[in-house]
Order: structure tokens, then sequence, then C-alpha cells
């Protein structure tokens, strides 16, 4: 067996001290034993994006990321935005806009979308489509998803 | 006739679920006990399978189920949509490379990963054949020994006489067109648990768009009766025909049995792209005949489709045969297909289903003939396209179409004035415009039974409660069917829960496949509902000392239609029904409807494209479709669905290339960081929009649109190259390479002729 590694980490505002594999990905944490089910494995190899996390604001594919890399940061699932009586307003623009079909890539979309938000409140549609140029989606063809991204800039701005 | 919820912009009704990752998907789920699988898979093309020690694999600990070809039932396993019964599961060959060869179920997926590596493997490898063509002639290696020439299957369709209208024409048109076996690529990989209870009861919880066909299979399969088999569909992340097919809910159950315990399998990405199902590639020869005015005289298709190791339907050539020779007017039409082993990933259903390869070719064709004879392109296509009261395929009646809308509506938002002149500018950079129709069945009527039952029950506080066993793979079919019920109740959007996929609690459904959920489903939800309404109205005139008919229901109130100012809540009645001593009654509807009329959708797809002629890279700068659907059940929704095809269409007509090694028949990209799937930075402009002419037989006036909006695109692509460049690509996808080398050649051929 091999030797485990102390991880402390900020789990959607949560502490979490937990004895890990040294080889374990942060995904491997979060979702398999964490249990945030929000956060989706579909590559397995950072290419698609639906298991972007925040990490310390920003937008990582949490499947190539090793779990250690966030000792003592603050992570942010898609578990973690919004209340179920407060949602997200970018939350609110995707179930608007229609920017969600099948809801597998979503997790990870709107999290990618909160991580440019965060720094830029004003962006243009081509800041968008670079900003969510990690994620793939197989459903929608991105354009609700765009146009939920911007609106929701828009109402955050206000 | 105005509508309060049908018709109306209206999100998805789980779309909270989704958008906090709440919404649990099959790989979400876990059970106490849970144990975890995986496939070893054959590493070769073709080989026998001569001897497996499993002995190391079994004692290796935390190993609780191995399953191989020692100990698998020697059962051949019925395909879920009219496909033969052929396939052994851990039988004697294996077929493609990624053919499952063993399978075992430990505590972690960790400890299976490496107990596989303990599965000894004697193989015998065997030549190996890709090309469908190369797999027809004699002497060719037999893939299935009880097929010859690795004909796995053929379709015949044809009217007139074919020879006879080649005759009569004044020019003749003979083309091939290819197209690829394009990935399905859906964000979430095929997965299930199967759990068996103490009283051996097996549930199954699948990735799946057929839960019932999974149901009856699983039963023949394993012996059991299906009573004792439910299976259940979470939430699905995307399907597009690739979960029509059962490749792990067998495999689960059967470790499942060995074990005692649950087990789940979830296909990792490489698996997912090269051992689930592709899209059929098709070699279609077109030859068609025509008179100097544009009237077709004889249509003759014949198309060979790429099945791969093992085929699971037949219906890509029906579709295809539909498609290329049923679309245009011709007296004179004949298909020939045949599905044609060869040693690769199986084939399956791909949104389109034959149709989209079957458009490729026909819609690139009609382009090249309207050319030669100096007619408009999309003059030539309303001329000579089928309308409303022509007969389709199979004696049908084309029920409603708004393809001239459609067409006048594309032409003008994409500027089709500027064909043959966008290619006139300066500089290394060319445009082009093209256009392609389009035109689909919604459902499988004649090919497939294709019926579904549905229960609308009111509760007792007078919402109602939609149980039906469609899924929603993330088209939205939940929200529309929802719509559908809620507007025959006459009750808002939110007092209707629909309760779907689950064959332990749901009537049988058709399976969400061949655009027919809304048209087949949604009518069957609309009947359903009609029936408990009418029941509830009986109660409430009964109480009232009138006639059923003489009360409407809006928004949840009853009104006695003669004074419309006299209303009951509708929950008054459903509480007092449920709560008297004596007389209590429940309002319980429900219907079996089977597609009557496999109604046509149609449209006209637009692409404007530039080709840098010195790097061969084409780029669509935008797409404009625009899609007759009868009424739309929610624009919104029904947007989406056009908008998603077109970027899976973009791929399929440029990006996306599954690269086979030709001398292992292995898939070099089957990963997302070489297989291209498009990406938000690779979309062009789009414009959408719709027709909406009623149609008559299906719910609300509604017809099918999952798989038309894919079925323009690669054609609308290629004739805007052509305008472009001048250069018709007969094969796709059109990669920068084969532009790359088709400009080459056109230059020195050109030079060649000064």
């Amino acid at each position: 067996m091999t030797s485990k590694t102390f991880l402390r980490m900020i789990v959607n505002g949560e502490v979490v001290e937990r004895a890990i594999r040294p080889s374990a990905m942060l995904l491997d944490i979060l979702r398999y034993e964490l249990g945030f089910t929000g956060v989706k494995e579909a590559c397995g190899r950072g290419e698609c994006g639906a298991c972007t996390v925040l990490v310390d604001g920003i937008a990582i594919s949490s499947c190539i990321t090793p779990a250690l890399k966030a000792m003592n940061k603050e992570i942010v699932t898609i578990e973690g935005l919004g209340s179920s009586a407060k949602l997200h307003p970018i939350q609110e623009a995707f179930i608007e806009h229609g920017a969600v079909q099948c809801g597998f890539c979503t997790p990870g979309m709107i999290l990618s979308a909160k991580a440019l938000l965060d720094k830029n409140l004003s962006p243009t549609e081509e800041e968008v489509k670079v900003g969510l140029s990690g994620n793939l989606c197989r459903c929608t063809g991105y354009v609700k998803i765009i146009e939920a991204v911007l609106s929701a800039a828009e109402k955050m701005r206000k | 006739m105005e509508y309060t919820i049908v018709g109306k912009r209206l999100p998805l009704i789980d779309a909270s679920e989704k958008v906090t990752g709440r919404a649990l998907f099959t790989g979400d789920i876990e059970i106490p006990g849970m144990l975890h699988a995986r496939i070893l898979r054959s590493p070769y093309a073709h080989a026998r399978v001569l001897r497996i020690d499993t002995c190391q694999a079994e004692r290796f600990p935390g190993v609780k189920a191995v399953l191989s070809k020692n100990n698998a039932p020697r059962l051949k396993i019925p395909a879920t949509l009219g496909g033969p019964r052929e396939r052994i599961m851990f039988g004697e060959k294996v077929r493609y490379v990624g053919d499952e060869v063993a399978a075992l179920a430990a505590i972690s997926k960790e400890v299976a990963e490496e107990a596989l590596k303990l599965i000894k493997v004697e193989y015998e490898e065997l030549p190996a054949i890709f090309d469908p063509e190369e797999a027809i002639k004699p002497g060719a290696p037999i893939i299935n020994p009880d097929k010859e020439r690795n004909i796995a299957g053929s379709v015949k369709l044809g009217d007139g006489n074919v020879e006879a209208g080649f005759q009569e024409a004044d020019y003749i048109f003979e083309e091939t067109f290819k197209t690829s076996s394009q990935r399905h690529a859906t964000m979430e990989t095929h997965g299930a648990i199967a759990s068996f209870d103490m009283t051996g009861q097996l549930t199954v919880w699948a990735s799946t768009q057929l839960p019932f066909h999974i149901h009856r299979i699983l039963a023949e399969y394993l012996g059991i009766p299906m009573s004792k088999i439910r299976v259940v569909t979470p939430y699905l992340g995307g399907g597009f025909g690739s979960k029509l097919h059962m490749i792990v809910e067998h495999i689960c159950a059967l470790l499942a049995k060995i074990a005692g315990k649950p087990v789940k399998l979830v296909l990792n990405r490489e698996e997912e792209f090269s051992a689930t199902v592709t899209r059929h590639a098709f070699s279609i020869r077109l030859k068609i005949g025509v008179k100097r005015d544009g009237i077709l005289t004889a249509i003759k298709a014949d198309a060979i489709a790429n099945v791969g190791a093992y085929i699971y339907v037949f219906g890509p050539l029906w579709a295809a045969g539909d498609g290329l020779i049923t679309t245009y007017r011709c007296p004179n039409v004949e298909f020939q297909g045949y599905s044609v082993y060869t040693n690769l990933t199986p084939a399956g259903g791909f949104r389109g289903y034959g149709n989209t390869q079957a458009h490729f070719a026909i819609e690139s064709m009609v382009d090249m003939i309207a050319e030669k004879l100096g007619i408009d392109p999309i003059e030539f296509r309303l001329k000579n396209y089928k309308q409303a009261g022509d007969i389709g395929l199979g004696n049908t009646r084309i029920t409603s179409s708004g393809l001239a809308e459609c067409l006048a509506v594309g032409s003008e938002k994409i500027g089709w004035g500027l064909r043959n002149k966008l290619s006139k500018e300066e500089g290394p950079k060319k445009r082009g415009v093209g256009a392609a129709c389009l035109v689909h069945r919604s459902g499988t009527l004649f090919a497939l039974p294709d019926y579904s039952a549905v229960f609308v029950k009111f509760n007792e506080d007078g919402t109602a409660t939609v149980l039906t066993g469609a899924t929603d793979l993330g088209t939205g079919s939940h929200t529309t069917l929802a719509q559908i019920a809620a507007e025959e109740l006459g009750l808002q959007l939110e007092a209707v829960n629909v309760i779907g996929g689950d064959t332990g609690t749901t009537p049988i459904d058709r399976g969400a496949f061949a655009s027919g959920t809304l048209y087949v489903t949604g009518s069957a939800v609309r009947a359903a509902a009609a029936d408990a309404k009418q029941q509830l109205l009986s109660y409430t005139g009964k109480k009232f000392h009138a006639a059923p008919e003489d009360f409407e229901i809006k928004m949840g109130r009853i009104y006695f239609k003669r004074l419309p100012e006299k209303w009951i809540a509708l929950s008054e009645i459903t509480k007092e029904s449920s709560k008297a001593k004596k007389g209590a009654k429940a309002f319980l509807g429900k219907a079996s409807f089977e597609n009557p009329a496999a109604a046509h959708s149609f449209g006209a797809q637009f692409a404007e494209v530039e080709v840098d002629t010195e790097t061969g890279q084409a780029e669509v700068l935008k797409m404009v479709a625009i899609h007759d659907i009868g009424k739309a059940i929610n624009p919104l929704v029904v947007e989406g669905q056009i908008e998603g095809a077109l970027q899976q269409g973009i791929g399929f007509a440029l990006t996306e290339d599954p690269i086979i090694d030709k001398k292992t028949g292995r898939m070099l990209n089957a990963n997302f960081a070489n297989y291209m799937v498009l990406t938000t930075l690779d979309m062009p402009k789009i414009e959408v929009g719709l027709s909406e002419p009623m149609d008559p037989t299906g719910p609300f006036g509604a017809k099918g649109i999952g798989e038309p909006p894919t079925l323009g695109v690669a054609p609308a692509i290629a004739n805007a190259i052509y305008d472009a460049i001048g250069v018709r690509f007969t094969e796709i996808p059109i990669t920068p390479e084969k532009i790359f080398k088709a400009l080459k050649m056109k230059k020195s051929s050109s030079q060649q002729e000064q």
C-alpha cells in the first residue's frame, strides 16, 4: 500500500481534512470520496471541461489536477454555487435561456462562466466564447449558453 | 387555436436540477456494497480466442466476479431495434479492436483495473478487413460464418422502371458519395448498475434511450420473467442514438448475478469512442436521369453501409433508401442497399439514421444537376421536391409541408443573391454559399412497431402526474410532454409532473429515438390526459346534474360553459372524490397510441463558408436553418434541438474524422483532443427559424424535430465550398488536407490545359 498524505482544503466554504493517496486527482477526492457528484467525469484527460471546479477562483480541470495542488486552497464545485432558495444569476440565466439540455456539461460550463465573469463582468461575445472554449457540449451548439452568460453578466452588473 | 401552455417558450421543468448539479446520472448513483466492473478488450481486429485463464484474476484480493467465454451464456442476444439475433457475448471470436473478451467486478475500479492485467488470453489472429467494398469480394476473410460475402442483410425499394427512365433522360448524372463513421461523443458515456435482491428481483439503472427494449432482452438473455426485472433510467447525459443498443446492461447483470452484489459499469472515454457504436459509414452510388427542363426521369441508388463487426440495426438502410429515392418527385426509382460486416466498431443508430448519409449524396447531386442545367438550385428543389399530398415510402401520404416557406425565408437570411459572386472577391480566402433541403419521418412507421402507452392520473390535490416510459435524454421531452398534458388537462405547467423511463412503474414506450417521442408518445400523453379529464368531468357532471360536455377546464378551474362566470376549483372535485366515504373515485387516464402517419418534417439549411486557399481550411461563417416541424410545442426546446444538431452536422461535414489504423483496425483518435468536436470557438453565427404548418396527425399539430436538423448541414456546406472554390467534394469529412490536395490538383490541371 502506498502511504497516504494529509490534505486540507476548503470545499464550498467547509474545511475538509483527509488522508489521501498522493497520486489522487482532485476529481477523485471531490467526486468519489466527498460525494460532490456535480463534478462530472467525462474524459479523464482534461479535454472536455465537465469536471471543472474553481480553485481560488480559477477554473481548472479537476481530473488532471493532483489533489495536493489544492492544499489550503478554496474550492468551489457546482454544489457551492447559489442556494436552493436563491440560485446564482448564471444558473438562473442558464435556465431562462434554454442553455441546458442533458445537463452533463452544465456544472463545468457554469463554473467556467463564473470564473470568467468574476474577472470580467462586461465580456464581449468573443471573450465569452474564449472563456468557455475548454468546455465541450454535445447538445446545445453553445448558442443559448453564450446568450445565457452574456445575459447573466448584464444582470450581475446591475 | 389559442393555447395557454403549448407553443410557449418555457424552460425545462428539470433545469434547476441540472444547473445545481443535483441531477443524478447513472454514474452518480451509489448503492451500498456496490462493486465496480471493468472490461478486458481485444487488441486484435479479428482473432479466435483459444484459451482464457482467469484463475489469477479470480484470486486477486477484492475481485468478486469474473466473466469470460469460460462461463458466459452461449446465447445469441436479440438486437434492440429489429436487428437480428446474432451476437454471443464473450464468444469464441473477437471481431474488432475493443471487442469484449472478459469482464470482472471488484471492490473498486482500481482493483478491477489491476486484476484485468492478470487475465491471460491466448489468441489466434485472423486476417481482418476494414473496407466493406473489399469485404464483399470473393475470398475476403469471413467475419460471421453464417453470412456469405460478409453481407449482413439487404434492402430493396423501388417503383416504376429505372431503365426506361434513363432512356427518357436528356442527361444522366453518376457519382459516388462517401460518409464517415462519425462518433456520437455524448458527454456522458454508457453506464449501468445492476442489483439483484434476495427475492431474485433485478433492478438495472441504465443510461439508455430504450428501457423497455433492454427490459425485454435482459429477461430473455438472463432467463428471468419480465416481472422480475425493472429498468430505470436516471438523468441521461445525451444519446443521439448511441444509447439504443445494449452495450453494458447485460454485462453488469451477469456480473451482479455471479457476485451476488450490485455492480456498476461506466465506460471511459476511450471505450466510448472505440467500443460502443458509430454512425454507419455509407458509400452511395447515385445515378439520376433528368430532362433538359429539370424534370427527373429516374433515380437509382446503390448503397453499402459498413455495419462493423456486428449488426445491431437494419433501419439505416431503409432510412437511406427513403431519403435517396422518395424525396424528389420521380416516377422511376430504385434503391438497393447492403449492410456489410467489417472488423470495425459496430455501427448503430445515430441522429438521422442513414438519412443523414443519404442527404449528403442527394443534396450534393441536386446542386450538380442544377448547375449543369443552368437552373438555380433552389428553384430546382422547389420544382421537384415532394409536397403535402404526395406519396412517400411505404405508400404514406405527406400530411403537411412548410418547405416552400423554409426556402424563401432561408434564402433571404443567408443572402442567396451572393451565390456565384462572393468567390469573385480578391485574396486567398474565398467565400461561398450553399443550400440543402431536408425531409425526415416522425417515428418508424412500417419498419418497426411504433407505439407508446401512457397513464395520466389526477392527484387528490388537483395536480396531475404523467407516467410515461419515455426517457428524456436531454432533448427536453419531459418538458414538452408535460406541456401537452397540462394543455389538455387545463392545468398550469407547475401542476403537472412527469415520471419517465421506468419499466417498473410506467407503461410501455417505444423509446426515445427516430424523432418520435413528441409525435407518438406526445399523442399518447394527450389521449391519456383527455381520458382522465373525461372521467373527472363525468364526476363533476353528476355532482351538478349536467353533462361532462357542459364543462371546460382552464388553469385549474372548471368552468360551466353556459355561465362562464361560474367556476369551481378543480382541486375541489379531486378532494371531494378522494375523501368521499362512499362513492370515492380516482381519475386515472390511460392510452395506447400507435404512430398514425409518420409525418414528414421538412427544412431548408444554408451555409456561408470561407475557404483559405493557402491552407485548405474551410470555416463556416454562418448557418441558417429554417424548419417545418408542425406546431412547435416549445420553441425554446425546438431551437435548442436545431442548434445542437448544427454543431454535430458541421462536425460531420468538416472536422469529425475517426482515424482507423489501416493495419490494426485500431481507432487512433479515441479522445477529445484528436477527435474534433466543435467548441464555442468553432461555431459559426447561427440563425434558426420555424415554419409551423399544423400537421393533422401530430399532437396539437406537432411533428418530430430531433433528427431533421442534422440532415442538410453537410450538403449545404459542401455546396457552399463548391460555390467558393469550384471543387466538388463527394467524401466527408472535408478536411483541410482534402481541400488543399484538391486545390493543388485543380491548379496543376488548369496549368496543363494552358
